[in-house]
């Protein structure tokens, strides 16, 4: 049974698992509630006319007030659910998600007229309907499929975010409300004084409203955790507890009577503290994934009060691991309503819950202590998939760490995933000009791409980062003059020409480049006119109370762009490199078919070609160290970062590229036709950022690494690396593993290659799982940017982790 | 009739419970599910109408 204690054992068999399989939730009691949409839409409609963003804060004000609330078992509480294993509405977020899930079984007959009258309500001032006039009807029917872009922002209802933790440690929320006071004085004081400056007056104003917003916020919050510590208290007081249970639980109350009313001090503060901003922030404020925070420097200060230093509520070091391990059941528990492309395009997980550790200080020291083993080792007795790990990985790091992030690897988890501590660093100080000691700083705010994690200007919204656009489809289009026959029968791309026309390589190239161009401009519109609508109509005054730059300027947090963190992921890429290769080397240079085969391929989905696909499946593939492809592989990553480079952010910078597929290799495959190397319509598409195509890497790790190094890696800001490694060597050959291991990272390292991540796990296990799943429920696989239960995937995902190539060690 | 200040489940608020004419407070609840118990509060106040877990207070004799 997982977990170091008999508490986390329990905890584990009675943890209320809220990942998806297929678009649904696994568990039948996942259920939607009515609390979040009823209040929000009480008070919204008391507010007409007021300040957007002081609207926002009291229907959080008033949300947090009345409330339903409950406690578990767990010794960490706070949800944002009216009871167990209910989640709540978004309706300001996106329309088609919310009534989508209100028609749907998950919601509660009881309530169903209740909440679709709400959603109703919410439509004109939903973020769909403050961004879709910018838009002709063509454009809204090409965005939405999910097709060459991601759903825009504006209709997908989900966001992402990095909450700048550390200024509510380290001040507390009294302290921060003093200080906005302060501001609101300070301006008052200015707006009165002689003589009457109009200019310098007049943009106070909306200051003075942004700072007004977050005292409300901060007092509600600071009212909302009173709450949990009364209901501890009374549970204790009142109800037929045991003495332990009683003693917890008054613990607990003093706890939250504190947090995040004050700064934390000892590690059991910070952790509670920690998680009450995270459920604000993230899943009651509005929804964002994600779990993004260094954790080992970030609650180092309070790990060491409590486990090293004795001084502040003292604990063992095993207790520490407990409460963690705790912590890693609780995010297990925290479950979304998002919309059905992402309940379908993460199973097996019910988010994207990744924490970062590791790394490098400002000066380029080793920053590891002993809460990342402690983190390291509570995942390795716990054994949940959740949060992921990644880890900020240089051979600089301290072998004990390194050989718990290996054990970890070993375990077959998929994580922690590893970054590229230098290059990443760099990047943060080159690119985006962040100050040193704040760069060494980062983590990733999902997957794969890094953000500061500090006090000040974190990432507030996917429409900064996030989201992208898919390369396969753009190749397709480019075959068809931009019309998409496989899915949605509309001219999707740019008239780039009939295919059947082009006479050589180049006007293939050209047309490519063009579609590619054309998805990636209406990409990062989509972002951009969402961001707006944001700023707007749907800030975070509570996360603004928490970033120092939005107190000190009186900016939200969707509204500050002092530190851009502009990225985006794209899938598919190598599906492109390869069917670019098979294109040049079947027609224009070996000449043994012609373009108007090659469309006629396609169109019939390779059903009669089986001669020309054998062919086109022969032609050398992405990731092997051939030249004929790799300089191919090469072009098409310079071009993307070059279309990224064209285009300006809200935030005024360029965005970089960040490549990397989630699981839509998977569940976005049947929106994709067929590609010129030989895929089919259906099948599934390159599962990473650079990764070679499944099963085609023949010649062993290194001619993969050496593949990988002619991207343009210092222009890209992950690009993610899918690997999987023999059990025989990572489990079951003792110290010889992790000295072959450390020898591969070390040349992973040099080539100054971004990302890696392992399956470790036998095809034999996944075959007996694929037929037996009740008996391999807790079997674990890294799918791309998560890790999730092997047999909560898609079959055609599942296939594609058994193709994978099992690279050999010589 | 069944009103909330009249169920054992009713619990005044810490900060008014010496204040009489501070009728708030909060439904507290033991709940028992297949992943073990939880408890559960909605604020409430004195009057408010009783639901169909009203539990009056017994008088003992």
């Amino acid at each position: 049974m997982p977990g170091s204690t008999a508490k986390t054992q329990y905890l584990y068999d009675n943890c209320r698992w809220m990942h998806v399989a297929g678009g649904e939730y696994v568990r039948e009691e996942v259920r939607i509630g009515i609390e979040r949409i009823r209040l929000y839409t009480e008070m919204h409609k008391q507010t007409a006319g007021q300040p957007e963003i002081i609207r926002r804060a009291k229907c959080l004000e008033h949300y947090l007030k009345n409330c339903t609330m409950f406690i578990t078992e767990q010794p960490i509480v706070g949800d944002h659910c009216d009871a167990p294993d209910v989640l709540s509405l978004y309706p300001e977020m996106g329309y088609f998600s919310a009534i989508d899930i209100v028609e749907s079984d998950l919601m509660v007959d009881e309530y169903r007229d209740e909440a679709r009258e709400y959603a109703e309500y919410w439509k004109p001032f939903g973020l769909q309907d403050k961004s879709e006039p910018y838009y002709s009807q063509h454009e809204l029917e090409i965005s939405y499929p999910f097709t060459i872009v991601e759903t825009p922002p504006f209709v997908a209802n989900y966001m992402n975010m990095v909450p700048p933790y550390m200024s509510v440690l380290e001040d507390g929320l009294e302290k921060r409300v003093q200080w906005c006071e302060d501001q609101v004085e300070s301006a008052m004081k200015k707006i009165r004084s002689y003589p009457w400056n109009g200019p310098e007056n007049l943009p106070l104003l909306d200051k003075i409203d942004v700072w007004r917003a977050m005292i409300i916020t901060g007092n509600a919050v600071i009212i909302w955790a009173r709450r949990y510590s009364e209901l501890a208290k009374t549970v204790a007081e009142k109800f037929d507890v045991d003495s332990k249970r009683r003693e917890d639980l008054l613990e607990i109350s003093d706890i939250c009577y504190r947090m995040p009313a004050e700064p934390a001090k000892g590690f059991k503060d910070a952790m509670q503290s920690k998680w009450f901003c995270y459920e604000i922030c993230q899943s009651i404020e509005r929804f964002a994934s994600g779990y993004s925070h260094l954790e080992d420097r970030l609650m180092w200060p309070y790990y060491k009060a409590s486990v090293v230093d004795k001084s502040v509520q003292p604990m063992t070091r095993e207790e520490a691991i407990e409460l963690i391990e705790c912590e890693r059941l609780k995010v297990s528990e925290r479950g979304i309503a998002k919309g059905r492309v992402y309940r379908e395009g993460q199973p097996g997980a019910n988010d994207l819950h990744i924490v970062t550790l590791g790394g490098l200080d400002e000066h380029g020291k080793d920053a590891c202590n002993d809460l990342t083993d402690a983190i390291l080792e509570a995942s390795l007795n716990i054994r949940t998939p959740e949060p992921s790990l990644a880890f900020r990985y240089s051979p600089k790091i301290n072998e004990k760490t390194r050989h718990l992030v290996f054990d970890n690897i070993a375990q077959g988890f998929g994580f922690p995933s590893l970054k590229h501590e230098e290059k990443n660093t760099k990047m943060m100080i080159d690119y985006f000009h962040i100050p040193p000691d704040e760069a060494a700083h980062w983590a990733l705010v999902l997957c794969m791409a890094p953000g500061v994690s500090k006090r000040r200007g974190t990432q507030k919204s996917r429409t900064e980062g996030g989201g992208g656009f898919c390369v396969g489809k753009p190749m397709e289009l480019t075959m068809s003059d931009g019309f998409d026959y496989s899915l949605t029968n509309l001219q999707t791309g740019p008239n780039t020409g009939d295919p059947v026309q082009f006479t050589d390589f180049e006007d293939v190239w050209n047309a490519f480049v063009e579609q590619i161009k054309f998805a990636a401009a209406l990409s990062f519109r989509n972002r951009d006119v969402c961001r707006r609508a944001e700023m707007r109509y749907c800030e975070s005054p509570f996360a603004s109370l928490m970033d120092d730059i939005c107190v000190e300027e009186g900016v939200g947090a969707l509204e500050n762009k002092k530190y851009p963190n502009t990225w985006s992921d794209m899938t598919s890429i190598p599906d492109a490199v390869n069917s670019l290769a098979a294109i040049k080397k079947l027609i224009f240079d070996d000449k043994k078919y012609t373009m108007a085969d090659m469309v006629k391929a396609l169109r019939a989905n390779w059903e009669g070609y089986d001669e020309m696909r054998q062919d086109a499946l022969g032609v050398p593939k992405w990731g092997n160290d051939d030249a004929y492809v790799d300089d191919i592989g090469e072009r098409v990553y310079t071009m993307i970062a070059d279309v990224y480079q064209d285009q300006t952010q809200y935030s005024g910078m360029h965005p970089v590229p960040v490549p990397q597929t989630v699981s839509l290799f998977s569940s976005r495959a049947p929106r994709i036709g067929a590609f010129p190397y030989g895929r089919k319509h259906g099948e599934v598409l390159a599962d990473g950022g650079s990764s070679p195509y499944v099963g085609t890497d023949k010649k062993g790790p290194t001619a993969v690494l050496k593949s990988m190094a002619r991207i343009p890696q210092d222009r890209y800001k992950g690009i993610q690396l899918n690997q999987r490694l023999p059990v025989s060597l990572m489990r079951e050959s003792g110290e010889k593993g992790f000295q072959t291991w450390t020898a591969y990272m070390k040349a992973w390292h040099d080539l100054n290659i971004d990302h890696v991540q392992f399956n470790v796990v036998d095809n034999k296990t996944l075959l007996e799982a694929q037929l037996e799943p009740e008996k391999h429920e807790d079997l674990i696989v890294r799918i791309a940017g998560y890790s999730a239960r092997f047999i909560s995937m898609p079959k055609n995902a599942q296939d594609a982790i058994i193709a994978r190539t099992e690279q050999q060690f010589g | 009739m069944s009103e909330c200040g009249k169920c054992h489940q009713f619990f005044k608020s810490g900060g008014n419970a010496a204040d009489e004419a501070d009728t708030s407070g909060n439904c507290v609840m033991e709940k028992t599910g297949n992943k073990g118990k939880y408890w559960i509060s909605k604020p409430v106040t004195m009057d408010s109408k009783g639901c169909p877990e009203f539990k009056p207070f017994i008088k003992v004799a």
